[in-house]
């Protein structure tokens, strides 16, 4: 009885005398998600929704720190005719004093900061400054040293520093996933001639380390 | 003769039957009568549609967490979205269904969950999955006043030719870790209404 109902079955779907084809077939319109078989006297409606979920890296995150100032030391203003200025190298950090100075010079240290960034595929750094490109005295304001900005970047703390030309950097960091990535920055220049009439003072100016991830 | 004679005996029977009847008739003085209403109404043809108002349920965009894991839950009753250990579910929203019943008197809506209650990466590849469950509300005929709906089915009776009924299709997505592959994730929901 059982089989000739099942004959009957796959027949009518047009399977022929293939039972088993017949069989499976019926079973998997059973299985359908959401397919209803109405009664009589029934009806029905179906529908499919999709359910979806994108799932992304979280925005870009970018910070920098200043680890050191610039500093040019300090300078016994010179007499008679002679003037100097000082050059820190930004790509070895070495301070360069001019000869007529040279003597007279001491201290000082080459800028440094940090720039750290996660998930950021781009991160564009950006050095200026001071201001009108000198270096105001701190008790006379109107006392002024010109100085002209000198930096460079590696992806190592201690060496392969790269003088940068101009004020901007793209970096392209390729951390993984979530992890922190830093990048390093020194930041030097040349402090132009201090003479006989230079005012005595501390000399100051403000350099902006702007970082900005994508 | 024996086929003669069933003749004979067949006629004298019919005409025994006949006097008989005939005797009745004449005895009888009255004619009750009674009446017998029939009545039929006429319908429309039964019909029970689902029809898709917004036929994607999408937990938005959502920045992996930096680290652990995370979920997102998206409310049917009020479509609001609850994240926990992620920041974000950017452009989240409920799917809404319209279920239209034509000379009925009850309804069962049937939802039936993705396979594995998960949601798969689109890429085909990725054997990383988003765990999902499913939450669905119901209304009335207008669109508010969502109650939420328990189990995975929801009967109803229907005392109206014409019928609507409005559901919305939410959910929970978690599992959502910091090492997930990143893209697209999506399963089928199907629904499914029998009407009597």
């Amino acid at each position: 009885m059982l089989k000739l109902v099942m004959r009957d079955l796959v027949h009518a779907i047009g399977c022929g005398r293939m039972i088993g084809c017949g069989a499976a077939t019926i079973i998997g319109l059973s299985l359908l998600p959401g397919y209803v078989i109405p009664a009589f006297g029934q009806s029905t409606g179906t529908a499919a929704t999709t359910a979806q979920i994108v799932v992304s890296l979280p925005p870009p995150t970018c910070a920098v720190t200043i680890d050191e100032p610039v500093d040019f030391g300090t300078i016994v203003r010179p007499t008679g005719a002679s003037s100097g200025g000082v050059e820190i190298v930004a790509a070895t950090g070495v301070i360069v004093p001019a000869a007529a100075v040279a003597s007279f010079h001491s201290g000082g240290q080459v800028g440094s900061a940090t720039v750290s960034s996660i998930d950021s595929p781009t991160v564009t750094i950006s050095v200026s400054g001071p201001t009108n490109s000198e270096l105001s005295g701190t008790t006379n304001t109107a006392s002024t040293l010109a100085y002209s900005l000198g930096w460079a970047e590696s992806d190592a703390e201690d060496s392969g520093f790269q003088l940068v030309s101009g004020t901007s950097h793209t970096e392209n960091p390729t951390g993984a996933r979530g992890a922190t990535v830093d990048h390093f920055l020194r930041i030097g220049g040349t402090l132009g001639a201090v003479s006989a009439s230079t005012a005595l003072d501390t000399y100051v100016g403000n350099i902006s380390v702007d970082v900005s991830c994508s | 003769m024996n086929r003669h004679s069933r003749i004979f005996k067949l006629g004298v029977g019919v005409v025994a039957l006949i006097c008989c009847y005939a005797s009745t008739v004449s005895a009888q003085t009255t004619n009750p009568t009674a009446t017998v209403t029939g009545s039929i109404t006429l319908a429309g043809p039964q019909s029970c549609t689902l029809t898709p108002t917004t036929s994607t349920l999408t937990f938005g965009n959502v920045p992996i967490p930096t680290t652990g894991s995370g979920s997102v839950q998206l409310n049917p009753t009020t479509n609001t979205v609850t994240t926990s250990g992620v920041n974000a579910a950017i452009g989240a929203q409920v799917a809404q269904l319209l279920l239209t019943a034509n000379n009925v008197t009850s309804a069962v809506v049937t939802l039936t969950p993705p396979s594995g209650a998960e949601l798969s990466h689109t890429d085909g590849t990725s054997t990383d999955v988003v765990g999902y469950v499913a939450l669905w509300a119901e209304s009335g005929q207008l669109a508010t006043g969502y109650t939420l709906v328990a189990g995975l089915s929801h009967t109803e009776t229907i005392t109206t030719s014409a019928h609507t009924r409005h559901f919305r299709i939410g959910g929970v997505a978690s599992g959502i870790d910091h090492d997930d592959v990143l893209g697209t994730y999506s399963a089928e929901i199907a629904v499914s209404a029998v009407c009597t």
